[in-house]
């Protein structure tokens, strides 16, 4: 019985040979899709803009966060400072995205563009990318007062759920 | 070895063994958690928490699954394979606390059911960084669950050692799972080669030790292949080279069979303990008894039966002596069979 037992043994151990290599290559390969779909335009140095366009302290409808949009006369440069606040967000691994529409949201629309992810306990810059960056500039440059121009969302990919929405109106002085 | 059910058995070496095991297992926590701030004093609490019993987890099978092939290639890790269980059984818990977390924070918050958001979270088998790599979790830590449900001697006993044997041969397939829940889980999101390269490491050790053993093993097969002598029985060694209360090992008839002096006998009864498939002509006579090297277990050389009230037993063979030559017959008798040991006459005991 017991040398029986160690051929199946010595058998088990040969597949489980191919096998755990063919795991990690596979899993290996399978972090560059991680790195890819992060923004290109995601920035790890803090860009110095002076115009505040708009402050979103009390914008999201469940989430105790600020941000804080700024731009500078003399690029289309775009970015969100976020501050999240004491209570921090409703759950973890939250994903930050923009849309262009102000509608309420059940789930994530199709037009939503991935900003990063929601910092936990620190302040955290993200550049709009720079297609968002040009919606915004057309709206800069018309002459209504106030424009509405989208909404962030959070949303969890942990749980696939829309946790909150806030919309960005700029008042123009 | 037990007469009546008892629910642990607990001896001094065994409450060492497990006070050891939990101070490092404390240790590791400490040093993981800690390490984790002081990386990124901002790491979520709870996160590191889930890791640091999920890494713990992933240590200690390496662990129990290193000590069987390590004890067949160096005999100072038998001190390791003498309370293994009691560490399957720790690791099983620390891999259900982990389990227990990753509820909590991940899927406790929802209107879906804890346990078919585990199952559905994820669903899409072509991408690696959303592959449901939490059902492959559940399979290893169920596969641990029945193997420490059942490491208790009282279920070896109900199950049959065949049975119990092949049940726990599915740790092995628990490892796959878990290696995979890895590599496909907490890898997808940490881009640290260091980590990579860790759990690249352990998997190699793992199954380079256990080929090596499984080589060893059958490299000794072939130097224990015992040469035939006259009707039936094949030749053993001589009786000079067999030491007082010591054994040795042969292979007749495709298994293994332990050959053992004392008292100014020889005995030869099956090379496989029935607890643990211990080898038996590695042990010695302790107390007139043939004593398994690897939990104690106790068997009479003459009879293969455990003393009272003890019930196990082991095929016996048929043993004599020819110029001092030890005989076996390799067809074994039925398990606890009376064979009488071959006695060593003066002229035959050489020097």
């Amino acid at each position: 019985m017991i040398r029986q037992l160690r051929l199946q043994h010595r058998r088990l151990f040969w597949i489980l040979a191919v096998l755990l290599p063919l795991i990690f290559a596979a899993g290996i390969a399978g972090r560059s899709q991680i790195k890819n779909s992060v923004p290109s335009t995601f920035i790890e140095q803090r860009v110095r803009l002076s115009q505040i366009l708009y402050d979103g302290a009390s914008s999201w409808e469940r989430t105790d966060a600020r941000w804080v949009i700024r731009t500078d006369d003399a690029t289309i440069r775009l970015t969100i400072d976020v501050y999240p606040g004491e209570d921090n967000v409703p759950a973890p691994d939250v994903l930050m995205y923009f849309t262009p529409s102000l509608e309420s949201q059940d789930s994530l629309p199709s037009d939503a563009v991935l900003l990063g992810a929601m910092p936990l306990n620190r302040s955290q810059q993200f550049e709009f990318p720079q297609g968002v960056a040009k919606h915004f500039q057309r709206h800069l440059s018309g002459t209504q007062a106030s424009s509405p121009l989208g909404s962030l969302l959070l949303y969890s990919l942990a749980r696939h759920e829309l946790l909150d929405q806030g919309s960005i109106t700029i008042t123009f002085k | 070895m037990s007469g009546a059910y008892q629910f642990i058995g607990w001896n001094r070496q065994k409450r060492l063994y497990d006070l050891y095991v939990l101070a490092g297992l404390g240790l590791y926590l400490a040093v993981f958690i800690i390490g984790s701030f002081i990386i990124d004093r901002n790491s979520d609490e709870m996160t590191v928490m889930i890791r640091a019993f999920g890494t713990a987890a992933f240590v200690l099978l390496h662990i129990v699954l290193g000590i069987g092939p390590l004890a067949r290639l160096d005999r100072r890790y038998l001190t390791f394979l003498y309370n293994r269980r009691h560490l399957g059984v720790i690791t099983f818990f620390t891999g259900l606390i982990h389990a227990l977390l990753v509820v909590i924070q991940y899927h406790s918050g929802g209107s879906l059911n804890p346990i078919v958001s585990i199952f559905t979270t994820e669903s899409d088998f072509s991408s690696m960084a959303n592959f449901p790599f939490q059902p492959l979790g559940v399979i290893g830590l169920f596969i641990l669950f029945m193997m420490a449900a059942t490491s208790h001697d009282f279920w070896l006993s109900v199950l049959s050692p065949p049975i119990w044997k092949a049940l726990h041969m599915l740790v092995y397939l628990a490892y796959a799972a878990l290696f995979a829940h890895v590599m496909f889980g907490w890898l997808q999101s940490e881009s640290s080669a260091v980590i990579a390269g860790m759990t690249a490491l352990g998997g190699l050790l793992i199954i380079g030790i256990h080929i090596s053993a499984g080589q060893k093993e059958m490299v000794i097969d072939m130097m224990l292949e015992a040469e035939p002598a006259e009707d039936g029985f094949v030749i053993a060694c001589r009786v000079k080279d067999l030491e007082e209360n010591r054994g040795t090992i042969i292979l007749a008839g495709g298994e293994r069979i332990a050959v053992f002096r004392y008292d100014g006998k020889v005995s030869a009864i099956s090379n496989v303990c029935c607890h643990q498939n211990g080898p038996l002509g590695e042990g010695r006579i302790i107390d007139g008894l043939v004593t398994c090297p690897w939990h104690g277990f106790q068997y009479d050389p003459a009879t293969g039966a455990a003393p009272p009230p003890f019930e196990e037993s082991v095929p016996t063979f048929t043993v004599r002596i020819v110029d001092q030559e030890i005989q076996v017959n390799p067809y074994p008798n039925p398990a606890g069979t009376y064979v009488p040991p071959a006695m060593i006459l003066p002229e035959e005991e050489g020097s």
